[in-house]
């Protein structure tokens, strides 16, 4: 036994446990920042940089000096630095491998600091070809322009010229037929004839009876002749009152056709103002769709943190670590407690506008390990641009399979400063100045995804300069603006959303360019009725004439009637009482 | 490579036990299969200085089974996953689990323990293949090598006796 025991070895051992233990404790800082940055770079996809690890062992805790870490999309710029985090571990559990930090204090985050050296860890692919500017700076107004009326009419076939030929060649076929059937009716010899006869009969001094029998029958006879002739004088007035009407609703139809086309062509060619209903949409849309995609963006890289993928493996859980191979197989705790939690992070943010601080608690990727959600909650007072910002949220992911993500910003008194709305040739907008109150809540439940910004903004000054008539008249409009609301709703899924923006301001410049269109509908409609007007007026002269001509048979009608039925009386009377001298 | 094929020829050529060079070489091959920083692995190490085994064997071994055991990483991560998920031992592993001292040796990684088993199942049949080999090369190629005229020749050569003093 004695043989195979080496009490110098142990020794031996000893020194060497001792040495490696010291240089450890004088590695110790320099292993933990390379730890750091090594794991960080690999977690964040760009560089992560310490400036210095300060590791202390009783009570076991770390800080952390100048932490930079890249932002993966923009390799020159800084995600987050933070100039000092500290906290303590519970150094029991630390053995167990499960990072619990009952306190954390970060002091000087920023965001978007500049690098002096690309953070980049892999080489960027060549950049994909940028959108192409939109001519209108993204800004697309409805155009209110006088359409080209010669082109018009030249373009256009006017229904209504057809319409006034037809009815010309309808009167002149009825004239033609009635000028015929006139020319058979008995005409005004025929009738003098007529009165001839009944005068001769009158003036007639009978000596005999034979004469009085004669004269009696010649009276019966031409009461007879002028009776079958009124008759028929009669039959062709009624008739002809019949094709008269007929004509009449012709000729008014073919009147009222050019109206038809004057509508017909504005329809076509005018202006409404129902394309500039939603003009707030092409003032704010940009603006929120922009701070929209800026928070999809820090959510899409906060929500990872959240949730460890976990799969299962033979019906047992396994995570794949992050610094090590194989997988780490998870058996049942009698006292469960998450890999990782932070109980609370105090946390000192300074931006340009001024130092928000607030707090974090729970922060952990096992939420259902503590059986709560991660809240946040930071303010800002006294700011530079702003009296007072307010952010408070709750990202639950107790339930895994059912996460609830909600946030909420309020911000007071933010002062508004040449903040650009429309850089459009065609009507650059500008808010000079104003001051806005906000409050924008969102929620992530699952895959849907709800934002409401509500805004108001008081001693509003709006700049705003139009190239041509309807411009000029919006920007007019917006001059007299001193106070607007915006309202966005953001709704959909985090892949696809819609954002709908709306306003009071939408009125405003509805009523603007409402007038503004109506006046240019106006010129335009005068100057279509004036073209139509022209092109169809010598024809509708001539359809006016030629029933005109018609009508005029109707004069004559009406004066061989009357004359034929006067006859007629008079022949009557002469055979009722017949003048007989005796 | 060449250094350690000379340091192995001295190994084989020392009169260390044969013992002791197969069970360094056992130790070695525990020590190369498990991750280097592992407290069982410092276990492993407080053993070898203690036991007198060959300590040239069992870096030499460490090094070269340290150099395999990158090869059969994925052969430790499916047996390891076999015996961690193995529904009969579920109930020692969650004794083990909820235990500081055996959480700290990270026993429920599956290329750790995979890395123990395989290491544990080939240690004893190292060992005895070991003791044979070295024995069989020292009755054999050792003294075949050792009667050549040309060793015999260099042996007595002042360049011989200087690389003696020196080593």
């Amino acid at each position: 036994m004695k043989k195979w025991i080496r009490w110098k070895g142990l020794i031996a051992f000893i020194i060497v446990g001792i040495a490696a233990l010291l240089i450890w404790y004088l590695l110790a800082d320099w292993m933990v920042k390379t730890a750091i940055e090594k794991t960080g770079t690999a977690l964040a996809g760009a560089r992560v940089e310490l400036k210095k690890a300060d590791l202390s062992l009783s009570p076991p805790g770390l800080t952390l000096f100048d932490l930079q870490v890249t932002d993966k999309e923009h390799p020159l710029t800084n995600a987050v630095e933070v100039s000092r985090i500290a906290f303590t571990l519970d150094g029991l559990n630390l053995l167990r491998r499960k990072v619990l930090i009952r306190e954390m204090a970060m002091q000087g985050v920023r965001f978007g600091t500049p690098r002096s050296y690309s953070g980049a860890i892999t080489k960027a692919p060549p950049g994909a070809p940028s959108a192409s500017k939109n001519e209108e700076g993204g800004f697309t107004l409805p155009s209110v322009k006088v359409p080209d009326v010669k082109k018009i009419l030249q373009e256009e076939q006017l229904a209504s010229l057809q319409q006034i030929a037809d009815a010309r060649k309808e009167l002149e076929d009825a004239k033609t037929a009635w000028k015929t059937r006139v020319a058979a009716l008995p005409d005004q010899k025929a009738i003098d004839a007529y009165e001839k006869r009944i005068n001769d009969l009158r003036r007639a001094r009978p000596r005999k009876l034979k004469d009085y029998e004669r004269l009696a029958g010649e009276a019966s006879s031409l009461a007879k002749d002028i009776e079958r002739d009124a008759k028929t004088v009669q039959a062709a007035r009624k008739d002809f009152s019949a094709t008269l009407a007929a004509s009449r609703q012709q000729l008014t139809a073919a009147e009222k056709a050019p109206q038809d086309d004057i509508r017909r062509i504005m329809d076509k060619y005018g202006v409404s103002a129902g394309g500039v209903g939603n003009m707030s949409r092409l003032l704010f849309g940009n603006t929120v769709s922009t701070w929209v995609g800026r928070g999809m963006e820090w959510y899409g890289r906060v929500k990872p943190l959240l949730t460890r993928l976990r799969s299962r493996k033979n019906g047992v859980a396994v995570v794949k670590p992050a610094r090590a191979k194989g997988m780490d197989v998870r058996f049942p705790e009698y006292h469960p407690l998450p890999d990782f939690l932070i109980s609370a992070v105090n946390v000192s943010l300074q931006e340009p506008q001024g130092t928000f601080t607030g707090t974090i608690k729970d922060v952990t990727t096992e939420q259902a390990a503590i059986n709560r959600p991660t809240t946040f909650a930071f303010s800002g007072e006294g700011l530079a641009d702003m009296r007072s910002l307010r952010l408070d949220g709750m990202l639950d992911h107790v339930q895994p399979d059912k996460p609830d993500d909600r946030a909420t910003i309020t911000v007071e008194d933010y002062r508004l400063a040449g903040m650009q709305l429309s850089r459009s040739d065609r009507f650059p907008v500008s808010l000079a100045r104003g001051t806005a109150h906000a409050a924008i809540t969102a929620s992530v439940a699952g895959d849907d995804l709800h934002v409401q910004v509500r805004a108001r903004v008081s001693a509003a000054r709006f700049t705003a300069a139009g190239q041509d008539a309807f411009t000029r008249l919006l920007a007019n409009a917006l001059a007299k603006v001193t106070a607007f609301t915006v309202n966005a709703d953001v709704t959909g899924t985090l892949k696809h959303y819609d954002v709908s923006i709306s306003s009071d301001l939408d009125r405003v410049l509805k009523d603007a360019a409402g007038k503004a269109v109506r006046e240019q509908a106006a010129k335009a409609e005068k100057a279509i009725k004036d073209a139509v007007a022209q092109k169809t007026a010598a024809a509708l002269k001539g359809v006016q004439g030629d029933f005109a001509d018609l009508a005029s048979v109707n004069r004559i009608l009406s004066g061989r009637e009357g004359r034929l039925d006067d006859l007629l009386k008079r022949a009557q009377e002469s055979v009722s009482k017949p003048r007989i001298r005796l | 490579m060449i250094k350690m094929i000379l340091k192995l020829l001295k190994v084989l050529n020392s009169e260390a036990d044969p013992g002791q060079i197969s069970l360094a070489l056992c130790f070695a091959l525990l020590s190369g299969f498990l991750p280097f920083f592992s407290p069982l692995n410092i276990i492993v190490l407080l053993v070898v200085f203690l036991i007198r085994v060959n300590l040239s064997a069992y870096f030499l071994g460490t090094a070269f089974f340290a150099g395999i055991a990158y090869l059969l990483d994925p052969l430790f991560n499916r047996v390891g996953l076999a015996v961690l998920t193995a529904g009969a031992l579920h109930g020692l592993w969650t004794t083990l689990y909820n235990s500081t001292i055996w959480r700290l040796q990270r026993f429920n990684n599956t290329v750790v323990m995979g890395g123990i088993v395989v290491g544990v199942v080939l240690a004893i049949p190292l060992f005895l293949l070991g003791n044979f080999l070295i024995r069989t090369y020292r009755e054999r190629i050792l003294s075949w090598v050792r009667k050549l005229r040309l060793v015999q020749v260099l042996k007595m050569s002042k360049f011989y006796h200087l690389y003696q003093k020196l080593s």
